[in-house]
């Protein structure tokens, strides 16, 4: 863990975003139109250090920014804005010799080990390509004990053979012995064992943990697996669109997850054991639109615990019905597809209409007021007042969570040293406003 | 009556040499309503008797010997014709990638109904809609997404289309290939928790193939562990994942990390399952097994009952002192002939 002081790696602020059909025709239609420009957040505004001989994870669902993150940490991806630093010196903007200097610190392990070694390399070149590129004598003996390091013992045997000549296991296990071979200050494991059979995991995990420990390295795990991180990291982020919205040690994370999204990835998990149940948080929706992101919090719309206004009182199920209704109408309401359903020609069953709105987004059990409220918005899109709608909804279902993005600090109220960026806890310092560049650019999407 | 039965199976595949008996000599039946897992590593011969009992075998794998009864009719002696007729109707199948498995021309609506009109003749248009709603609302998708292209869903909405798909003719068996393998974790849990929701509306049964322990532990009431070809071990979910007989069923469970357990040890048990053109004499997990004799080299496991467990092993009596106290050292599985070789002593 965290002996020394001085982190090895400090990531502040780092953006990647992605430009959205970049190509000539739609180039020349901004050009034209003055249009701006659609970017994918893929990686927006993540904080974090690393510590010498740490072992961290970075986990989320698919899309979440993880593999992004770590490919801009090992500068194959150029970030956007924000900053690496690595031993003190900003690395953010290397280029040419600096780069390969720095590079020969950073390796990577990929997920999959039948696509990241080169089929017409024998396993002697594949090893002794890094140690070439950096100019390190003694390739044979080093290229050597690092295959025995990695257990893929005799290593004259393995030398000459191609990588269509070895399993999957021992393939992975040449990836590994690949990234040690240059003897790296930090290592970055993508998923380094989802494509890998059962019965070789283990085998490979445990070669992962020992190369860490013997060789003092840091690591940094990408993986969507809960239950792998819990076993190999010190440290686990959790990460949502781009953001990290909670990080901590991996007993804080995984035993007392403060974070709605930490909480409902963790009991997401499947446990091997048919006699201990799990308590299941509902999490409907999918990872929003990563190129409109919303204002606010960007879990807010799948938040099972998204905080009324003060004023109002109102249970969680009834509010989120109101705000995913006023989510439709900010967004344009279709109500067309609600007059199809009501299986009347055109508009000639009111009452089914309004009774199908009902049925969706009246729920819980709402208050006099609140009902009052959410039906007369009902039959005002029946009347086909869409606007006038909006602006009843808008002003009395409101949420903080959409107003004010959370930032991922440590909190007054959560006692202990992770970071959480969720409004249910008490903030330290001021929180960012509406005004912050990524935020409101966009009418708040829903799912 | 059994909805399947599976009697002395075996699945041979056609190579240069000896014939790969991929499936040798299995045995197991599934009940009504009740959810078979069927466990073991890449190679273990757990495809091939899902693609056998589907009738897809690749053109060089047959039917060696062996019965395949669904409802008491053998599915090996029936003609083709009516053998494609049960196809989707009685038996069908949720694929391990949907990205695939749907048509990307068509909306997902028309494939539902395509398939459903295939099936039953004269059926009306309206119903078969409507049939799509309720199916589509069962497996929590919205109804209005049906008329949506494939490339217009997620992967975990593409698995819930499919799994919707494999409904739509209430079969009474569903195969279920490495339902989740290929999404992230909340969508692992949407997919687990409807097939839940299904087995309580429906009463179809289903089979279960994967090599995650994990979503057998939390979606079947039976499991089935494969070895090379052959049964290790069967019984309930619970006395498997509990006080499993078979020393390959009590490694494997070793051999995931489990988010409530931090502290236990992973272990990899030395060594590969064995070639099977032609298989070795006697046990064929012999070579991996910390309490091998001579015996298990050279003469077939005994099928040996514990409380509701079939287990193949002539050692079942020595698992509970010699070998599930010490299951999470890896010594004990060096000490294996398998273990020998890879140390190199």
């Amino acid at each position: 863990m965290s002996v020394d002081p001085d982190p090895i790696l400090e990531v502040e602020g780092l953006n990647k975003h992605f430009e959205v059909n970049s190509g000539i025709v739609n180039d020349l239609r901004t050009r034209f139109t003055g249009a701006e420009k659609d970017y994918v957040h893929a990686v927006d505004g993540v904080d974090f250090e690393l510590y010498p001989g740490e072992a961290m994870g970075i986990a989320g669902e698919s899309g979440c920014g993880k593999t992004t993150t770590a490919m801009t940490l090992a500068k194959l991806h150029q970030p956007t804005s924000g900053t690496i630093r690595f031993r003190g010196e900003d690395i953010t903007d290397l280029e040419g010799a600096e780069l390969t200097k720095f590079r020969q610190n950073v390796q990577m392990i990929f997920q999959d080990p039948f696509e990241s070694l080169n089929p017409r390399m024998t396993v002697y070149d594949t090893l002794a390509e890094p140690l070439q590129i950096h100019d390190v004598p003694n390739k044979r003996a080093r290229v050597a004990r690092a295959l025995e390091f990695a257990e893929l013992q005799p290593a004259e045997q393995y030398l000459d053979s191609y990588p269509n000549e070895l399993s999957g296991g021992e393939r992975q296990r040449i990836a590994i012995a690949r990234a040690i071979v240059l003897d790296p200050d930090f290592i970055i494991a993508d998923e380094p064992v989802s494509m890998l059979d059962v019965s070789l995991r283990a085998g490979v995990l445990s070669l992962l943990e020992r190369m860490t420990k013997e060789f003092g390295l840091s690591i940094v795990y990408i993986s969507h697996d809960l239950s792998l991180l819990r076993h190999m990291c010190d440290r686990i982020a959790i990460m949502y669109m781009g953001r990290i919205v909670e990080i901590g040690t991996t007993e804080q994370i995984i035993d007392d997850p403060k974070h709605p999204y930490t909480q409902a990835l963790i009991n997401a998990v499947p446990v091997p054991d048919p006699t201990t149940g799990r308590e299941r948080v509902e999490l409907e929706g999918e990872v929003g639109d990563a190129v409109h992101v919303p204002s606010g919090c960007r879990f807010r719309n799948r938040c099972p615990e998204i905080i009324p206004p003060e004023e109002l009182s109102i249970d969680q199920r009834t509010f989120r019905g109101a705000m995913s209704l006023r989510a439709r109408v900010d967004r344009g309401f279709d109500a067309e597809s609600y007059w199809e359903r009501t299986g009347g020609d055109g508009r000639s069953e009111p009452e089914e209409f309004t009774e199908i709105l009902r049925e969706e987004f009246v729920l819980g059990e709402p208050s006099r007021e609140n009902r009052e409220v959410l039906e007369e918005a009902i039959d005002l899109l029946a009347e086909g007042q869409t606007e006038r709608a909006g602006d009843l909804l808008r002003e009395r279902f409101h949420s903080v969570c959409e107003r004010v993005d959370p930032v991922a600090e440590e909190r007054l109220d959560v006692a202990d040293d992770r970071r959480v960026a969720c409004h249910l806890y008490e903030p330290n310092e001021g929180e960012r406003g509406v005004d912050e560049p990524t935020a409101g650019e966009s009418a708040p999407a829903d799912d | 009556m059994s909805v399947l039965e599976v009697r002395d199976l075996e699945v041979h595949y056609e190579t240069d040499g000896e014939p790969v008996r991929a499936v040798d000599g299995l045995s197991f039946t599934i009940e009504e309503g009740q959810n078979l897992g069927i466990v073991g590593e890449s190679g273990c011969g757990k495809s091939t008797l899902a693609k056998a009992i589907l009738g897809i075998l690749p053109k060089n794998g047959f039917i060696n010997a062996g019965e395949i009864r669904f409802k008491g009719e053998d599915l090996t002696e029936m003609s083709d014709k009516k053998r494609r007729s049960y196809m989707w109707d009685e038996i069908s199948m949720i694929p391990q990638s949907a990205m695939n498995a749907l048509d990307p021309v068509y909306t997902v609506r028309e494939q539902i109904v395509e398939s459903i009109e295939e099936h039953r003749r004269g059926v009306e248009k309206a119903r078969a809609n409507e049939t799509v709603d309720e199916l589509f609302d069962l497996v929590g998708l919205d109804p209005a997404r049906a008329d949506d292209y494939p490339h217009q869903f997620s992967g975990g909405m593409r698995q819930r289309a499919m799994i919707a798909m494999s409904l739509s003719l209430d079969p009474a068996l569903i195969l279920a290939d490495e339902p989740t393998t290929a999404l992230d974790v909340i969508m692992q849990d949407q997919i687990l928790k409807r097939i839940g929701t299904i087995q309580d509306e429906i009463n179809s049964s289903m089979m279960v193939i994967t090599h995650d322990v994990s979503v057998v532990a939390e979606t079947c009431d039976r499991v089935l562990v494969m070895y090379a070809g052959k049964l290790a071990e069967i019984g309930p979910v619970e006395e498997i994942f509990e006080t499993p007989y078979h020393p390959y069923t009590v490694g494997l469970k070793r051999a995931f990390p489990n988010i409530q357990q931090p502290d236990q040890n992973l272990i990899s048990m030395p060594g590969y399952p064995p070639d099977l053109a032609p298989p070795p004499t006697g046990c064929r997990f012999a070579a991996r097994c910390p309490l091998a004799t001579e015996t298990c080299f050279e003469e077939a496991p005994p099928a040996v009952r514990t409380g509701n467990l079939e287990t193949r092993c002539h050692h079942t009596d020595r698992v509970d002192s010699e070998l599930r106290p010490y299951a999470g050292e890896l010594r004990v599985w060096e000490r294996t002939e398998a273990g020998r070789e890879v140390s190199g002593t």
